[in-house]
Order: structure tokens, then C-alpha cells, then sequence
């Protein structure tokens, strides 16, 4: 099954959404920075990363570069998934191609599920 | 010489220039000082009898070195004249307002004091600031437990951990979902209402073909509509629209308003959509069979946290701050919007938006674009 790491600082959102893919039998790791988001890519692997901006010591956009910028990673594909919806954040992260912008105010875990689904079927 | 001769001149105009509550000082071109009004050797803290005949510079410079460039642009025949200018007096600082003239022989300095003005200001720059401070707060702080709140309760109420054991628990974990949906919205809100307050809120104007933007809307809708038992219908228009100067998210999200207030308020019958090409502008109009709105209701419906309080129940129970929110849209992006509606009978919600390179498109654009750059600039 597919392998998923989902890097949100906010714990419950983290939660809620690492056990519904969970629940749906993706393999999911968490982080809950930037920073031990990278760290973790490499260990982990994923086929896909679901990744917040806003975040401490690592944001979002620093995890996108990264990922963008390891040969080994050019398959990853990456969700955006913010609380901002006018940010020039926002633009950034659509500029480095992202495969799909989120943002959590409009959104269920459904979903957040049923993205995650298009992105492997394709 | 002018119309006075020096020795005709009243007495009492000398009093009047002393009275009044401004600083005035008149120079000549060997800056020595000829006239000095009690409000300004007030704020010089001497009197005008020992201030009289003394070099303007060494009495002024002290204060703040710039105001010598006032007085060479005097000496030089210019007349000048500055805002807030800062004066440093011994016990504090104080902000006039300097207006610099050229008389006959003679340079004039007029000195209003500014300081409590200036003081306002400060005061509202800082209670703005924590305003904005605040809606951050809300925009972050609040957002995110919220979408936590709906989450959980949404996967509670699928089913996806559990059988949910009495109807009363479905019904209470419904309503407390519903409360959480409203809760969202009316943050949303907000945030839409202080963005675009605050000149914050960007619109992208590009010219677009409207027809397909309105039929992918109501095509979009159409779920909603059918669950409702309602006909929801785009008319096409006969002939072809020209292209319209619009920015395409911004109007979907007022048409999608007002579709969705259509089909709250109307338990059956239908929500028709149709546009008409005016001069320089097309209207687009929201007409359905609902419920409608009273004659004295009709002109407060675009106010901020207008509610319609009749019979609505509070699970569909709005924000207030839709209908306010379409109408700073639409004026925006160079429209009007407003209604005609009778009670029982329904209503027709209707905006206008400029037709592409129209004068009114242009001066729209430009107002726009005048904003994007006044909020580069605030960076």
C-alpha cells in the first residue's frame, strides 16, 4: 500500500487526519515541523506528502523545495494543505507544482481522502 | 504696495494677529524678525517684545535644523508648506502644520499646532493595528480548532469507529456538526468582510467569457437544487454577451450566494438565472419563487449582520454578512447590486458588472490596480 507522511504542527489536525488514511490502508507517518518533515522523508520514502505551511523551524514551502530538489524524490507527490487562502504563500507553493492546494477551512476528512485517492489513480 | 498704506492700517488688526490662535511670524530679507504674534512667543516660551528684531534662524533653527530650508524657500520668493512638521521644545515635542508666503518685503511663517491631531492618529494607527492583530488571531487560532471540531464530528457521524448506539446521539452529534459548519462560516466571513475593509482582499480582473463561468456554477448547484426540490435553470442569453472584466473566483462566490440564499428561501417552484446587456455593463439576475422580502426589509438586506429573523430556524441560519459581502464585491469590480422582491411571491436578487474595455471597465481597473500598489507600498 501506498506510503503517506503527513508534516502539520497542529496536533489534532495531524491525528485526524493520519487515522482516517489510516483507516482507509494507506502506511502513514507524522511529523510535526519542517524539520523533522525532512528528516523523515528520506527514511520514509513516501509515494506521497501532505504538508502545512505555516509550521516552526521548517514551513511548508522550505519542505517543498527540498522535495523538489532531491533526484530521489522527483515522484513524490505533495498536497498543500493551509489554513490561508490569500496568502503569496500560497502562490509560491503552486509556482515550485504541487500536485493539489487544500486549504482546511473548506475541507472534511473525506475529503482530504478522496484527493489523496485521485492522486494514485492517475 | 498693496491696498493698505502702513500707517492706514487699524489698530485692531495688530490684535487680531495676536489673538489668534496661530503661530505667526513675519521676516525680513536680512532675517530679522518684524512681527511675532503672543501665540507663537508662546510657544517659544518668551514674549514678543524681546523676540522682535532678532535673527528668525537663531530663534527657530534650534527647533528642528529643517525648518532653515523653509525659510531660504521664503527668502527665495517660494511659498511652501508642510504637515506634521516636528518641533522639539525643551519639555516635549510638538507637530505643526508650516505655512511659508512671500508679502511685499517680507517672508511670512504661520505655525498650527497639530500635536493633538497627530496624537489621534497615532492612537487610531495602534487600534487598527490590534485590530488586525485580532483577526489574524481569529483567522489562525480559530480556524483550526474549528476544522478539528467538524472533522472528528464527520467521521463520528459516518460511521468510521463505530456504531453510533441511540437516534437522540445521531441527532445530537448532527446538530452539534451544524453549529460547527455555522461556526466556520461566520469565521470565514469575517475574515471576507475585514479583507476587503482593509483594501486586503486581491481581484485578479481578467476579460471573460461569461456565459460558461455562469453555467458551470448553476450545473454545480444543481445537486443542492434537486435536493430541494427546486428547478434551478440558467436561461442562455440569445445572443452572444461581449466579454466581461471580472475576477472569476470573486464572481462565483457572489453568484453563489445568491443562488444559495434563492434556494434556502424557497421551499418550491424555481431559481432562474438570466443576464441582460446594458450599455456598458451586463446584469445578472437570481429570481426565485420563494418566500420574499417585506417593502421595508428590502433596502437593509445589504447590511452588515442583516438576518432575515422570521421563521428561518437557526440550523440554516446565515452569518448576516453574505449579501454585505456580495455588494463590496460587486462595488468592487465596478458594479451595483440590489433587489426587487415581493412577499409570498419571490424575489430578484440582481448585480451588474462592467462590459470589457468600457470607460467603466478601465476607471475600475485602475482603482484597482491603484489599491494593489498602495498595499505593495504599506509592505
Amino acid at each position: 500500500m501506498a506510503k503517506i507522511l503527513i508534516i502539520e504542527d497542529d496536533p489534532l489536525i495531524q491525528k485526524m487526519y493520519a487515522e482516517k488514511l489510516a483507516r482507509e490502508g494507506y502506511e502513514v507517518d507524522t511529523a510535526s515541523d519542517g524539520e523533522i518533515g525532512i528528516s523523515k522523508i528520506q527514511a520514509f520514502l513516501p509515494d506521497l506528502v501532505i504538508v502545512d505551511i505555516m509550521m516552526p523551524k521548517k514551513n511548508g514551502i522550505e519542505v517543498i523545495n527540498y522535495i523538489k530538489t532531491q533526484e530521489n524524490l522527483a515522484n513524490t507527490k505533495i498536497i498543500v494543505l493551509s489554513n490561508l487562502s490569500e496568502n503569496p504563500d500560497i502562490e509560491k507553493a503552486k509556482s515550485l507544482g504541487v500536485n493539489e492546494y487544500l486549504t482546511k477551512s473548506d475541507i472534511d476528512p473525506e475529503d482530504v481522502s478522496e484527493t489523496v485517492k485521485k492522486q494514485f489513480s492517475n | 504696495m498693496g491696498v493698505f498704506e502702513f500707517d492706514t492700517i487699524p489698530k485692531y488688526y495688530e490684535d487680531i494677529v495676536d489673538i489668534a490662535p496661530i503661530g505667526i511670524i513675519t521676516f525680513d530679507y536680512l532675517e530679522n524678525i518684524l512681527i511675532i504674534n503672543q501665540q507663537m512667543a508662546f510657544y517659544l516660551n518668551s514674549s514678543p517684545k524681546e523676540l522682535v528684531g532678532k535673527n528668525i534662524k537663531a530663534v527657530l533653527g534650534y527647533l528642528n535644523p529643517e525648518i532653515l530650508i523653509i525659510i531660504d524657500a521664503v527668502k527665495n520668493k517660494t511659498s511652501i508648506f508642510k504637515e506634521f512638521f516636528s518641533l522639539k521644545f525643551k519639555d516635549k515635542e510638538q507637530f505643526f502644520n508650516i505655512k511659508g508666503s512671500v508679502l511685499p518685503e517680507q517672508g511670512l511663517l504661520i505655525f498650527e499646532n497639530v500635536t493633538s491631531i497627530k496624537e489621534y492618529q497615532d492612537q487610531l494607527k495602534s487600534l487598527d493595528q490590534s485590530k488586525d492583530e485580532f483577526i489574524s488571531i481569529a483567522s489562525h487560532d480559530l480556524r483550526t480548532p474549528i476544522t478539528a471540531i467538524r472533522g472528528y464530528l464527520d467521521m463520528v457521524l459516518k460511521e468510521e469507529v463505530g456504531v453510533i448506539a441511540t437516534p437522540k446521539m445521531k441527532e445530537y452529534l448532527e446538530l452539534a456538526r451544524s453549529g460547527s459548519l455555522r461556526l466556520n462560516d461566520l469565521v470565514q466571513d469575517i475574515l471576507s468582510v475585514s479583507r476587503i475593509e482593509q483594501k486586503r482582499m486581491r481581484f485578479n480582473l481578467k476579460n471573460v467569457e461569461l456565459e460558461p463561468v455562469i453555467e458551470n456554477l448553476v450545473k454545480q448547484t444543481q445537486i443542492e437544487a434537486q435536493q430541494k426540490n427546486v428547478n434551478l435553470e440558467f436561461i442562455y442569453p440569445k445572443s452572444k454577451l461581449p466579454l466581461v472584466q471580472i475576477d472569476q473566483n470573486r464572481f462565483t462566490e457572489v453568484l453563489a450566494n445568491l443562488i444559495g440564499n434563492a434556494l434556502k428561501f424557497t421551499p418550491r417552484g424555481s431559481v432562474i438565472i438570466k443576464t441582460i446587456l446594458r450599455n456598458d455593463h451586463v446584469r445578472i439576475d437570481c429570481i426565485d419563487t420563494g418566500i420574499g422580502i417585506a417593502f421595508d426589509k428590502q433596502k437593509q438586506v445589504f447590511k452588515k449582520f442583516f438576518q432575515l429573523d422570521s421563521s428561518t430556524s437557526s440550523q440554516n441560519k446565515g452569518t448576516g454578512l453574505g449579501l454585505y459581502i456580495c455588494k463590496m464585491i460587486t462595488e468592487k469590480m465596478g458594479g451595483r447590486i440590489g433587489v426587487s422582491s415581493a412577499p409570498q411571491k419571490g424575489s430578484d436578487f440582481f448585480f451588474t458588472i462592467p462590459i470589457s474595455g468600457t470607460p467603466l471597465a478601465k476607471r475600475t481597473l485602475e482603482i484597482i490596480q491603484q489599491e494593489a500598489q498602495n498595499h505593495v507600498d504599506q509592505k
